[in-house]
């Protein structure tokens, strides 16, 4: 979804790297690395959080650190239910995101599988 | 005080978020299909403990968890039987690497499909919630109330196993009471995306993930939408880089 909302709106500078290893390169999104910086402090509670909740509050605002929060919450959820529930990658995406996967070497995680 | 009242919290929350929390909260105090009122929040309760519980600490640090036994340090004085505690810690605290074969062998005449599935939808429900708040250095809601009630029984007979570990509503064929689960999809939606049908063995699951996506992520007509998004302050683009960097860092392939 990342690449499809990144081309829509004519964002030619995406690098999906920065979704495996941020400090690799700049995302190309407007507050990427602060977005990221978040997420992950976020997700593994690490003791840099208030210092990546106020970047990315002085970058974006208050409004949008509010709304990562959220985001964050959404994906902690929608990772355990795919993973719970052991579903593969769905059939129509499978072609779609061959390359991205091959990329970033996806199918490293223990959680990857394919439709039968 | 109500239930997620954020005056005090030193920031400005749009208001549909306490609005679709106080609603889950409700709802995961009662008795659901396979589980009472009392044992929902017992999962809830041990998943929050998850994070301190020695075993889950030591099998997080195991080149396999299946190589490393022992009990798990509970909180709810047996409320939950000891398949479905495991159950809880494992997908609280390392979901990647949860088996097929993990899941089979904590099955049994008492803990089916069903009891799992509900289970895992409880936990989800409120791990996002937490997440939220501990994102923003809020402190953890209170518990639930929970509500007196037997659970129902009810299982979709039209479920079948499509590819994932537990059986599913795909959409094809769904039985009058839970027509409404995959109603407002739309049709480049169809079939039913594997994340949205994971948890329709039991119905009301889906119904809370629904909630949920339309506050912290997306609505169903936002899913179409690539650029603003009405009433957020993150773009779509900024959405998807938060979503992506949570997912890989849960190292979670779908």
């Amino acid at each position: 979804m990342l690449r499809v909302s990144a081309q829509s709106t004519g964002n030619t500078s995406l690098n999906l790297h920065a979704i495996t290893n941020p400090e690799s390169a700049p995302s190309g999104i407007q507050g990427g690395a602060s977005l990221t910086a978040f997420a992950e402090a976020a997700v593994t509670n690490s003791s840099d959080l208030p210092e990546a909740r106020g970047r990315l509050k002085r970058e974006l605002g208050e409004a949008a650190l509010v709304d990562a929060a959220a985001v964050v919450g959404n994906f902690e959820r929608m990772t355990r239910i795919a993973d719970g529930a052991g579903i593969p990658m769905d059939e129509r995406n499978v072609e779609f995101t061959r390359e991205v996967r091959e990329s970033l070497d996806l199918g490293r995680f223990a959680s990857a599988r394919l439709p039968a | 005080m109500p239930a997620f009242d954020y005056k005090d919290s030193g920031y400005q929350i749009r208001a549909d978020l306490p609005a679709a929390y106080r609603k889950i909260w409700r709802e995961l105090g009662a008795a659901g299909n396979w589980w009472t009122g009392r044992q929902r929040i017992a999962v809830v309760a041990e998943s929050r403990a998850s994070r301190q519980c020695a075993l889950c600490n030591e099998r997080e640090a195991a080149l396999s968890p299946s190589r490393v036994c022992g009990e798990h340090d509970q909180v709810t004085d047996g409320l939950l039987p000891a398949n479905a505690l495991d159950a809880v810690h494992r997908i609280n605290t390392d979901a990647a690497r949860l088996a097929k074969a993990w899941l089979e062998n904590l099955l049994s005449s008492e803990f089916g499909y069903g009891h799992y599935v509900e289970l895992l939808g409880v936990l989800v429900a409120a791990k996002s919630i937490d997440a939220f708040h501990e994102a923003l250095g809020l402190p953890l809601e209170p518990l639930p109330e929970a509500l007196e009630g037997d659970p129902s029984g009810y299982a979709p007979r039209e479920a079948r196993f499509a590819g994932a570990w537990v059986p599913v509503l795909t959409g094809e064929e769904l039985a009058a009471q839970d027509a409404d689960i995959y109603a407002e999809l739309p049709l480049d939606l169809r079939p039913v995306p594997n994340v949205l049908s994971a948890m329709s063995l039991v119905p009301d699951a889906v119904r809370m993930l629904f909630k949920l996506n339309a506050a912290q992520y997306l609505d169903i007509p936002g899913f179409a939408r690539f650029d603003r998004l009405p009433g957020r302050a993150l773009n779509r683009s900024q959405v998807e880089l938060v979503a992506a960097r949570v997912s890989a860092l849960n190292d979670c392939f779908y």
